[in-house]
C-alpha cells in the first residue's frame, strides 16, 4: 500500500476552501452517520479475524463472537486454542472485566492507552469500541457526490483521540463509513487507512459491514475482520453484560 | 614480436587510431561511470560465508532490524511539559514514519499498576497526561522513576537525560533509518545538543566520513602527485599522459562496475587515490625510458620503439605484479574486499595497457625535446648505498638479518582487532554519543542470545529466566531483556503476581495478551519457538567485549541444557535457580553481591519454611471482596468476616468446610448466607493465591533478616522485596527440565546461540586474519611465479620478492612495536606493498647489467633511481593524503602504505646489491 502524500492532503484542504457552500454541515453528516452506525438495540457478531505481523508472511486467524448493547459489548474468543474461552466485557471504552479461564480469574482492567492494540492485531480498542464519532471528532464537509460524503474529522480534545485528524468516506444512502484515513501529527500523510465494505442491511436500514480492513502504512501490517454472523435486535438481557457472567458464562 | 609491436604503434596512423580509441572509451566510460551507486552497509563487510553472520542475518529476518537508533536527549528537566510535550511529538512522528518498526521513549512506554479504590489494575501510557502543575510534575516524576524497568533504560538515573529507540523494520538501510530519525530529531530538538547512538548512526558516520573525506582529500592527493611528477620531470605533457593513462584506468574500472551493479562502499572509494598513485608509474618509467633513448637517437618514434622493446616487458611484468597483489584479495571472504581488489587491479590492467599503447602513441606523434638527464637527486646517494653494499656485503647482510629477525618477531605480536572503534576517532561524534549512552544508559551495544526451542512450556521459559539473571551477574553486563521477563511483567497484570504461570495454557494466554506491545516482536517470534535474549554491555572495547562474550558463552554451556524433558520440579532444580533470580535482583537494585550469595540463598531455600501470615491472606481476600473483580458485592465488613474465615482454615480448605466458614461469616455481618456459594467460587482462586504469596513472603523475610543485606530504603526497598516474594513463589513450580542425552526418547531439544554485532566482529577479526594470510600467499605465490617466468630463474624470482619481503617484514613489526591492530584497513597492506613494491626490484634487475657487479650495480642505480623515486614519493604522498581526513579505516594504511613504499624503494636499493650474484639478469633486452 502506497502512502498518500502531503500533496493529496493539501489538495484535500485547499478543497475545503473551494467548496465554500455545500447544502449539508459536517456536523450534521456525522450525525446521520452515528445514528447509521448505532442504529440497533442490540446486536450479536461473530466474526473471523486475520492478522498479518511485520515481515511475517501468513497471517494468523482467530475467531471471536461479540454482543452489543447500549455501548457496552461482550465478547467471547472461540480460537484459536490459546485464547479459547477467554471473556471480554467491555463496560466503557476504557473500562474492560477480562475472564481468563486457565487462572480462573477476573480481572479488571482500567485502560486509558488509546493505541494499544486489540489482541495484538491493528486494530486499537477505541477502534473497536467506538460507534459513535461525534462525540470524539468535530467534522468538516470537505466534498461530496452522489453516492458519498469525505469528512475531515478533527480531535475535540487530542488527549481522548488516538489521532487528531482522519478523513472519512461514507456512503450516503446507508450512512456508513466506507473509508477511513487516519493522519499524522502534521496531517501530512495517511498512517492507517481502514476500509469497510460488504454492507448488509436489515429491514430498519440498520447496515452491518461484511469485511473490514485496517493497513498500518508505516509497518505495513494488517488485520480484516469478516462478519460470518450477524443477529440484530434479538433482546439481548442486560445481565449478559456483568461480571457475574463473565465468569460463569452464558 | 614485442618489436613488431613497438613499431606496429608508432606508425602514425596507428599512433592516431590509439589515441582516439583511448579518447572514445574514456568518454563512453565516464558515461557509464556515472551509474555508479553507493553501498553504506558496514554490514556488508561480514563475510557471507561465516556461520555467525548466517545466523545473525536469519536473527534479523524473524526479529526485524537488531540495528536500533538510539537517541539521547540531555535535558535539565525531562518532566518540564513543554519537553515532554516534544518528547511525544517526536515520538509519535517516528512512529509514522515509514520504514520504522516501532519506537520507544518514555512518553509511550505502557505502564499499569494496581487500582486501589476499585481493584485489578490501570494500564496506561506512563506519561499520560503532561503535568500542569508543580504539584503534577513532581508526582509524574516520583511515578516514573518508581519505574525500575524505565530507570536506566529510557531515562537516566540522575533523570537529567532520555533516551528514544527507533527500530527498523527488517532489511531497512541504516543510513535510511539513520537519517529518518535524526530528522525528526531536528525538527522537534533543533537546538538542543542530542547524541545520535546505535549501529545505525555509526555506520552513517562511517559512511559519510569516508565520503566527505574522498571528495576533500582526492583533489590534493593528486596534486600532490602531479607536483611530484611535474618536479620530477619538469614536463607538463609527460605528467598529463602518466595522470591521463590512470584516468582511463578509474573510468572504465568504474565503468565495469556500472555495467555488473557493483556499489561503491567505503573501501572502494579510495581506488581513485590509489590509482593515481600506484598506476601512474608505468607511464613514468615509459616516460623515463623515452627521454633516455631520445638523448641517444633523438625525440621520435624510435626512440619510442627502443623503449617498447627494452622496458615494455619488464612494465608488463612489473605491472602484473600490482595486478597480481591487488588481485589477490579475491581469494577473501569479504564481498566489498573482493570488489575492491577486483576493480582496483582491473583499473591498474587499464592504466598499464594505456600506458603501453596510448602514451606511446602520444609521444610518437608528438615528440619532445631532447631534455639531459640528471638521475635525480636521490642518485647519489643510491649510487654510494650500492657502492658501501657491495664493498661491505658481510656486515650489511648481518644487519640485514638482524632487521629481519627482529622485524619477525614484532609482527608476531600483531594481533586482529574489530570493533566499531576501529571505524572512528575518540571525540568525534559516534565516541561522544557512545559515551553519553554508555554513561547515562550503559551502554548502546547489544549482545543477542537466542534460544531455540518450545518457548510455552514454562519449565523452559522459567530456565530461560535463569540464564538470563546469571547473564546480568557478568561483568560490563548492563542490562538483560528477555521474554521471561515480559510474560512475568504480564503475569503481573492479567493474574496478580510478577513470575511464568505454571501451565502451559496459562502461558499461552499470556503471550496473547503480550502480542499487543511491537516490542515483544523482538523477543519472541510468533510461533513461539524462538526467543532472543538483548543482552546490553557497557563497552565496545574489543577485548572486554571479548572477555564479556566468554562470560556469557560460559553461562549458557553450565546451565542452558540442549536436550532435556520435562518432568516434576524438584528442589535441586528449584531452589538454585530461585537464587539466581534472587542474586540478580539484589545486584539489580544495586545492593552488594558476594560471590558465596547464591549458595547460601539456595542452602535456605532448601530447609523448611516458616509459618505464613494468616494476616496477610485475610488482607488479600478481603481486598478482592470488595473490588469489581469480584462478582459478588459485599460490604466491608461482610468482606472482612468472610477473609477472617477463610484464612482461619489455612491453605487448601475442603469445600465443604470453606463454604461453611463463608455461610456464618455472613450470615454474622448481616448478609444472606444463600451467595456463599457464589462467594465461594469467586474467592477459590484469589485465596489460594494469597496464601502462596504469603507463605512466600515468609520464606522472603525469614532470608533477608538471616543474610542482613543492606537493602534499599522506601518504595525502592519494597519494589524489591515485592519482587523477592515473587521469584521465590517459583519454588512451587510443578515442573523442571531435566538435562537428557540428544536424541534420547522424548527429549526435546533446545539450541543456543549467542549472536549481535560483537560476535560479528569477532567472526569478522577471524576472517581478517585468515584473509591476510590467504591474499598474502596467494600474491606471494603469483608475483613469484611473474618474476620467475619473466627472469627464467628461480633464484632470480627469490631476489625480486626478496625486498619486498624485507619491507613486509619491517612494516609489520614496526606494526607489533606501535601496537597498531590489524584491521580491514591495515589487512589491505600486505597485497598492495607486494604488488607495488615489487615493482622497484623488477626495474632495477632489468636495467641490471655490467662487466662486474660494481658496474652492473652502477648502471642499474643510474637508469631506475629517478623513476623508482619519483614513483615511490608519488604513491607515499597519494596515501600520505589519506591520513589527513577523519576517516578512521583509511588512516593507518594511509600512514604503513605510505611508509612502506619509500621502504620498499630504499630496501630495494640496499637488498638487491646485497644478494644479486649475477652481472645481468634479463636477457634480450635490448638498450
Amino acid at each position: 500500500m502506497t502512502r498518500t502524500p502531503a500533496r493529496t492532503a493539501a489538495a484535500l484542504l485547499a478543497a475545503t476552501v473551494s467548496f465554500p457552500a455545500l447544502a449539508e454541515d459536517g456536523a450534521s453528516v456525522l450525525a446521520q452517520i452515528d445514528q447509521g452506525l448505532g442504529n440497533f438495540e442490540d446486536q450479536a457478531i461473530e466474526f473471523r479475524a486475520e492478522n498479518l505481523k511485520p515481515g511475517t508472511q501468513a497471517p494468523q486467524t482467530m475467531m471471536f463472537r461479540t454482543r452489543v448493547k447500549g455501548g457496552k459489548t461482550y465478547t467471547e474468543f472461540l480460537s484459536p486454542g490459546d485464547i479459547k474461552g477467554t471473556r471480554v466485557l467491555t463496560m466503557t471504552p476504557t473500562q474492560i472485566w477480562i475472564w481468563l479461564p486457565e487462572f480462573s480469574k477476573i480481572r479488571r482492567v482500567a485502560s486509558h492507552s488509546l493505541n494499544q492494540g486489540f489482541m495484538g492485531t491493528t486494530l486499537s480498542q477505541q477502534d473497536m469500541a467506538t460507534y459513535a464519532y461525534a462525540g470524539l471528532y468535530n467534522a468538516e464537509l470537505v466534498s461530496q457526490d452522489d453516492t458519498s460524503w469525505t469528512l475531515k474529522l478533527t480531535a475535540k480534545d487530542p488527549k481522548e483521540a488516538a489521532y487528531d485528524t482522519l478523513v472519512m468516506v461514507a456512503d450516503k444512502k446507508m450512512k456508513v463509513p466506507t473509508r477511513i484515513d487516519y493522519y499524522n501529527d502534521e496531517g501530512t500523510e495517511v498512517v492507517r487507512q481502514m476500509e469497510r465494505t460488504n454492507y448488509q442491511c436489515n429491514a430498519s436500514g440498520y447496515c452491518m459491514f461484511g469485511y473490514l480492513k485496517m493497513v498500518d502504512n508505516t509497518s505495513g501490517a494488517w488485520t480484516t475482520l469478516t462478519t460470518l454472523s450477524a443477529q440484530v435486535d434479538q433482546g439481548i438481557s442486560d445481565d449478559v453484560f456483568s461480571p457475574r457472567t463473565l465468569q460463569l458464562g452464558l | 614480436m614485442v618489436e613488431a609491436w613497438a613499431r606496429f604503434i608508432v606508425r602514425p596512423a596507428v599512433a592516431r587510431a590509439v589515441v582516439a580509441l583511448t579518447i572514445l572509451v574514456l568518454g563512453v566510460g565516464a558515461w557509464l561511470s556515472s551509474g555508479v551507486t553507493q553501498d553504506d552497509d558496514v554490514l556488508a563487510f561480514l563475510p557471507e560465508s561465516n556461520e555467525d553472520i548466517a545466523t545473525f542475518r536469519r536473527i534479523n529476518a524473524r526479529f526485524g532490524s537488531t540495528d536500533v537508533a538510539m537517541v539521547g536527549i540531555p535535558s535539565d528537566d525531562p518532566f518540564d511539559p513543554r519537553f515532554l510535550d516534544r518528547l511525544g511529538a517526536l515520538t509519535r512522528q517516528l512512529r509514522d514514519t515509514q520504514g520504522l518498526d516501532s519506537v520507544l521513549s518514555l512518553t509511550n512506554v505502557a505502564d499499569f499498576r494496581d487500582d486501589p479504590t476499585t481493584g485489578g489494575i490501570i494500564n496506561d501510557d506512563l506519561v499520560a497526561a503532561l503535568p500542569t502543575d508543580e504539584a503534577s510534575k513532581r508526582a509524574l516524576r516520583e511515578r516514573v522513576m518508581s519505574r525500575d524497568h524505565v530507570v536506566g533504560t529510557l531515562i537516566s538515573e540522575d533523570a537529567d537525560a532520555v533516551v528514544v529507540y527507533a527500530f527498523g523494520l527488517a532489511g531497512s538501510q541504516p543510513r535510511a533509518l539513520a537519517t529518518k530519525v535524526r530528522d525528526a530529531v531536528e525538527v522537534h530538538f533543533p537546538e538542543t545538543a542530542v547524541w545520535y547512538g546505535g549501529a545505525p548512526f555509526i555506520s552513517t558516520y562511517i559512511f559519510e566520513t569516508t565520503q566527505a573525506d574522498m571528495a576533500r582529500l582526492t583533489p590534493w592527493a593528486i596534486a600532490m602527485i602531479v607536483i611530484i611528477m611535474l618536479a620530477a620531470f619538469r614536463d607538463l605533457l609527460g605528467s598529463g599522459l602518466g595522470l591521463l593513462a590512470t584516468t582511463v584506468g578509474i573510468v572504465v574500472s568504474r565503468a565495469a562496475m556500472a555495467v555488473t551493479g557493483t556499489s561503491v562502499n567505503i573501501v572502494l572509494s579510495s581506488m581513485p587515490i590509489i590509482l593515481f598513485a600506484i598506476g601512474s608509474a608505468y607511464a613514468i618509467h615509459i616516460l623515463s625510458h623515452v627521454d633516455r633513448h631520445a638523448r641517444e637517437v633523438g625525440p621520435g618514434p624510435e626512440a619510442v620503439v627502443r623503449t617498447l622493446v627494452g622496458t615494455g616487458p619488464t612494465v608488463v611484468a612489473a605491472g602484473l605484479t600490482t595486478v597480481v597483489g591487488l588481485g589477490s584479495f579475491v581469494a577473501m571472504d569479504i564481498a566489498p574486499m573482493q570488489s575492491f581488489g577486483l576493480y582496483t587491479a582491473l583499473g591498474i590492467l587499464v592504466a598499464l595497457i594505456t600506458s603501453l599503447t596510448f602514451v606511446p602513441a602520444v609521444l610518437a606523434l608528438f615528440p619532445r625535446p631532447v631534455k639531459e638527464s640528471t638521475g635525480g637527486p636521490l642518485k647519489p646517494v643510491m649510487l654510494r648505498l650500492a657502492r658501501t653494499v657491495l664493498v661491505n656485503r658481510g656486515p650489511v647482510g648481518v644487519v640485514v638479518g638482524l632487521v629481519a629477525v627482529l622485524g619477525l618477531g614484532l609482527a608476531g605480536s600483531v594481533d586482529t582487532r574489530m570493533d566499531l572503534r576501529a571505524f572512528f576517532h575518540e571525540g568525534t561524534a559516534p565516541d561522544l554519543a557512545q559515551r553519553f549512552l554508555n554513561d547515562k544508559f550503559g551502554g548502546s551495544t547489544f549482545i543477542q542470545l537466542s534460544v531455540q526451542g518450545d518457548l510455552e512450556d514454562p519449565a523452559v521459559l522459567r530456565t530461560v529466566g535463569r540464564v538470563a539473571d546469571e547473564i546480568s551477574l557478568v561483568p560490563h553486563v548492563t542490562g538483560v531483556q528477555s521474554i521471561e521477563d515480559v510474560i512475568g511483567l504480564v503475569g503481573d497484570a492479567m493474574a496478580g503476581v510478577r513470575r511464568i504461570p505454571d501451565t502451559r495454557g496459562q502461558v499461552a494466554a499470556l503471550y496473547r495478551f503480550a502480542a499487543s506491545d511491537p516490542a515483544v516482536g523482538r523477543l519472541v517470534t510468533d510461533e513461539h519457538d524462538e526467543a532472543l535474549l538483548q543482552i546490553k554491555i557497557d563497552t565496545d572495547d574489543a577485548t572486554i567485549v571479548d572477555a564479556t562474550l566468554a562470560a556469557i558463552q560460559d553461562v549458557v554451556t553450565r546451565l542452558a541444557p540442549t536436550a532435556y524433558t520435562t518432568g516434576p520440579a524438584s528442589p535441586a532444580e528449584a531452589a538454585p535457580r530461585v537464587a539466581s533470580r534472587l542474586t540478580a535482583l539484589l545486584h539489580a537494585y544495586d545492593v552488594p553481591t558476594p560471590a558465596a550469595l547464591p549458595d547460601r540463598i539456595t542452602t535456605m531455600l532448601g530447609e523448611e519454611a516458616g509459618p505464613a501470615d494468616p494476616a496477610g491472606v485475610t488482607a488479600h481476600v478481603a481486598a478482592f471482596l470488595t473490588s469489581e473483580e469480584s462478582f459478588v458485592p459485599l460490604s466491608d465488613p461482610a468482606a472482612q468476616a468472610v477473609a477472617q474465615a477463610l484464612a482461619a482454615l489455612g491453605p487448601d480448605p475442603a469445600d465443604d468446610a470453606s463454604l461453611a466458614a463463608i455461610e456464618q461469616a455472613l450470615t454474622e455481618a448481616g448478609e444472606d448466607p444463600a451467595s456463599g456459594f457464589d462467594v465461594q467460587l469467586a474467592v477459590s482462586q484469589p485465596l489460594s493465591d494469597a496464601w502462596r504469596h504469603a507463605g512466600a513472603a515468609a520464606r522472603v523475610r525469614a532470608l533477608l533478616a538471616a543474610l542482613r543485606l543492606p537493602l534499599p530504603t522506601g518504595g525502592t526497598g519494597e519494589r524489591l522485596t515485592d519482587r523477592m516474594v515473587a521469584a521465590v513463589q517459583d519454588l512451587g513450580a510443578p515442573t523442571a527440565l531435566a538435562p537428557a542425552e540428544a536424541g534420547a526418547d522424548g527429549a526435546a531439544s533446545l539450541a543456543w546461540t549467542v549472536s549481535g554485532m560483537p560476535v560479528l566482529y569477532q567472526g569478522l577479526s577471524r576472517s581478517v586474519t585468515a584473509n591476510q594470510f590467504k591474499s598474502l600467499g596467494l600474491a606471494l605465490t603469483l608475483v613469484f611465479l611473474i618474476m620467475t617466468v619473466m627472469y627464467r630463474s628461480v633464484s632470480t624470482g627469490l631476489l625480486a620478492t626478496a625486498p619486498t619481503a624485507l619491507t613486509l617484514v619491517a612494516v609489520y613489526g614496526g606494526m607489533g612495536w606501535m601496537g597498531v591492530h590489524l584491521d580491514i584497513g591495515t589487512s589491505m597492506l600486505a597485497s598492495i606493498i607486494l604488488g607495488a613494491g615489487v615493482d622497484y626490484a623488477v626495474h632495477l634487475l632489468a636495467a641490471w647489467e655490467g662487466d662486474d657487479a660494481l658496474s652492473a650495480a652502477e648502471a642499474a642505480v643510474e637508469e631506475t633511481s629517478h623513476p623508482i623515486w619519483t614513483n615511490a614519493f608519488m604513491v607515499a604522498a597519494g596515501f600520505f593524503v589519506l591520513t589527513l581526513g577523519d576517516a578512521r579505516p583509511l588512516e593507518n594504511v594511509g600512514t604503513l602504505t605510505s611508509a612502506a613504499m619509500l621502504a620498499a624503494a630504499f630496501c630495494t636499493f640496499l637488498v638487491i646489491p646485497l644478494l644479486a650474484g649475477r652481472t645481468r639478469y634479463l636477457r634480450g633486452r635490448a638498450t
